[in-house]
């Protein structure tokens, strides 16, 4: 039997981790908890505070909390409410960030439902992939999610569907059996209701992620998750009330958990810059005066190329938060030419530990991982275990690389309507829940955990979680051939920015593959080439050698 | 080749890799209309680096000066 606490073997929990903690955990276990509450709270003590902000439009708590409850009565109401057996209703919120997204996803939470974020790059296909598996009570739409409502997808759709002025996208009449409303001109409600009570072992979330075998999975996260989450990282992170945050996430990554549950928690203020003007988000963090910015380390690559990171040009920037990749050194350094007053903080996590789990202040000398010039990911937060696990499970001593297995109060459910898959991926050891990341990584003996890549054939495209091997399922199919494979490409800094797709033999055209795969897969995981090689190079094992491909493109000058 | 013909060469090699074969007009919206995402506009601006000797570093950068054939002529041409 080996234990956990021993200091040569790489298992480390937070020290803060007392008795009190644990007691703590088990009262809010049984309080239960609202992702909703934070806003509920504020809109009674400071209504009028500046809650949200986007395209020009400026809600306060008091607003949000209005629509949020709007959206509430109209979601109880409703025939379909609560129809679920042995489950909270669940709500589609099929939006890009917005107002309306973060209304919807409000709304749901206060009825005392689970909300579920279905990005806007999902294919028809997808989308109704998805919304078979979720067995909606109803689904909120902004102006964007509602183009995507086509006659096969409307047909998948729940009984309810809110969106903004439905006339507009919608012909009259189209589909009788399902009651439109518009989000915009919901019922007024006019006494003060709060939140529904949410057991904590209930789901707040589902977010669904690449999964191998060709469908995606869905990840169940509970209320009581969130709870603690939201609790540790913002003592972490040390947010407060006067704090002016960026949110730059689709809700489908659950970094976007972050933005604004952290945000609303301490009553601070959410600025939400869209998507289709990312590449302004420094203009827009300068005259907005934020003073946090949270996105993926990708993204200030590319404002470094775009030479948008001057000299001092942020200097109300005081915290920076990266996550959802490897944090590279040289961003570090970029960055802190950028925004002079700000510290980071990296954090790392799978959304199936609820967002991010350990942390490492980005501190000078830079706290790198050696040889790979990456920032480490630091130790567990409160309340979380990390060890590194040897192939027969059992924990490896510091310095030696194993799967990074994650333990504690963050722990999802597991995946939606996939049982045998959740015991795979959170089996017990020693007594105790676990899950496997499926990364790499080494614990150094000051305790601080480093990222070494993956142990299997997923990559990060610009923050998204793309396994290759779905691409490749796909890709079977339409080129018609078994010799495929697709490779994470180009890299920078260790990152990926797109895939490339190789295929050998086939009879198919490159055009009609790619229509397939678009029509199947989120455009992020759609290889932006497919080459056509002669023979497919394979390892001693007889598989596709990936490695070999790359360097290819590498000798190519790609 | 002159200046414009060249770029809207490239544009439309872009748009063909994004799945829109479409043909552009010279105030149509590439970024804000969702047509095109923030990786295209990076290959944008490599580009017009390589080509057309931008340099942002002394300009700035803004996105609305890429989100139109008409806008990007306007930076490229002063």
């Amino acid at each position: 039997m080996i234990l956990i606490r021993s200091p040569t073997l790489c298992a480390s929990s937070a020290p803060e981790q007392s008795e009190v903690t644990l007691k703590c955990m088990m009262q809010k276990n049984n309080q239960g908890f609202n992702i909703a509450n934070a806003v509920y709270r504020q809109s009674l003590r400071e209504p009028a505070r500046l809650a949200i902000a986007f395209e020009g439009l400026e809600l306060s708590y008091g607003e949000l909390a209005d629509r949020a409850r709007r959206v509430a009565a109209t979601l109880v109401q409703s025939p379909g409410w609560g129809a679920g057996e042995g489950f909270l209703p669940r709500v589609g919120i099929l939006a890009s960030r917005s107002i309306d997204a973060c209304t919807g996803l409000l709304g749901t939470s206060w009825a005392g439902g689970t909300y579920i974020p279905i990005g806007l790059k999902s294919p028809e296909d997808r989308l109704i992939t998805i919304m078979d598996q979720c067995q909606l009570s109803a689904l909120v739409c902004d102006s964007q999610g509602a183009k995507l409502l086509t006659e096969r997808v409307l047909a998948a759709c729940p009984p309810l569907v809110l969106m903004p002025e439905p006339g507009q996208h919608l012909p009259a009449g189209s589909s009788p059996e399902i009651d439109i409303q518009d989000l915009h001109n919901l019922p007024a409600v006019t006494d003060a209701t709060p939140p529904a009570h949410i057991k904590s072992t209930d789901l707040a979330y589902i977010i669904f992620t690449s999964g191998t075998t060709g469908t995606p999975k869905g990840v169940m996260v509970s209320a009581g998750a969130v709870h603690h989450y939201i609790e540790v990282v913002t003592e972490i992170l040390g947010l407060d009330a006067s704090d002016r945050v960026l949110e730059v996430c689709e809700l489908s990554f659950d970094f976007s958990v972050l933005d604004m549950f952290a945000t609303w928690q301490v009553g601070a203020s959410l600025h939400v810059l869209p998507a289709n003007r990312v590449m302004n988000a420094v203009k827009f963090a300068r005259e907005s005066r934020l003073t946090v910015w949270n996105s993926v380390p990708s993204l200030v690559g590319m404002l470094n190329q775009i030479k948008a990171l001057k000299l001092g040009v942020l200097p109300d920037l005081r915290l920076t938060v990266f996550g959802g990749e490897p944090l590279p050194a040289n961003t570090v350094e970029a960055w802190q030419l950028a925004a002079p007053n700000s510290v980071i903080q990296n954090l790392y996590g799978p959304t199936e530990v609820t967002v991010s789990c350990l942390s490492q202040p980005v501190t000078i000398p830079l706290p790198v991982t050696p040889k790979r010039n990456v920032i480490a990911i630091g130790s567990p937060f409160p309340g979380i275990e990390a060890a590194i696990l040897t192939a027969d499970h059992q924990f490896a001593p510091t310095d030696e690389p194993g799967e990074l297995a994650l333990s504690g109060a963050q722990l999802a459910e597991g995946y939606l309507n996939a049982r045998e898959l959740t015991e795979a991926r959170f089996p017990i050891i020693h007594g105790k829940r676990w899950y496997l990341t499926g990364d790499l990584a080494f614990c150094d003996a000051s305790g601080a955990f480093h990222h070494l890549g993956r142990i299997d054939n997923q990559v990060k495209v610009l923050g998204n979680r793309v396994e290759l091997e779905e691409i490749d399922t796909h890709l079977r199919e339409l080129s018609q051939t078994e010799l495929v494979a697709t490779v994470a490409w180009p890299l920078v800094d260790g990152s990926a920015r797109g895939l490339i797709a190789f295929i050998a033999g086939s009879p198919m055209e490159t055009s009609q593959i790619l229509t397939g795969l678009k029509r199947q897969l989120p455009a992020y995981s759609v290889p932006s080439r497919i080459v056509h090689i002669e023979q497919m190079p394979l390892n001693h094992n007889g598989k596709v050698d990936r490695g070999a491909l790359v360097r290819t493109l590498e000798c190519d000058g790609h | 080749m002159d200046n414009k013909t060249k770029l809207k060469a490239f544009l439309q090699e872009l748009l063909t890799d994004y799945g829109k074969e479409t043909d552009i007009g010279d105030d149509d919206l590439l970024v804000t209309s969702g047509l095109l995402d923030s990786l295209a506009v990076l290959r944008m601006v490599v580009f017009l680096e390589e080509e057309f000797g931008l340099d942002l570093a002394e300009r700035g950068f803004d996105q609305n000066d890429f989100d139109s054939l008409s806008n990007i002529m306007r930076l490229v041409s002063p």
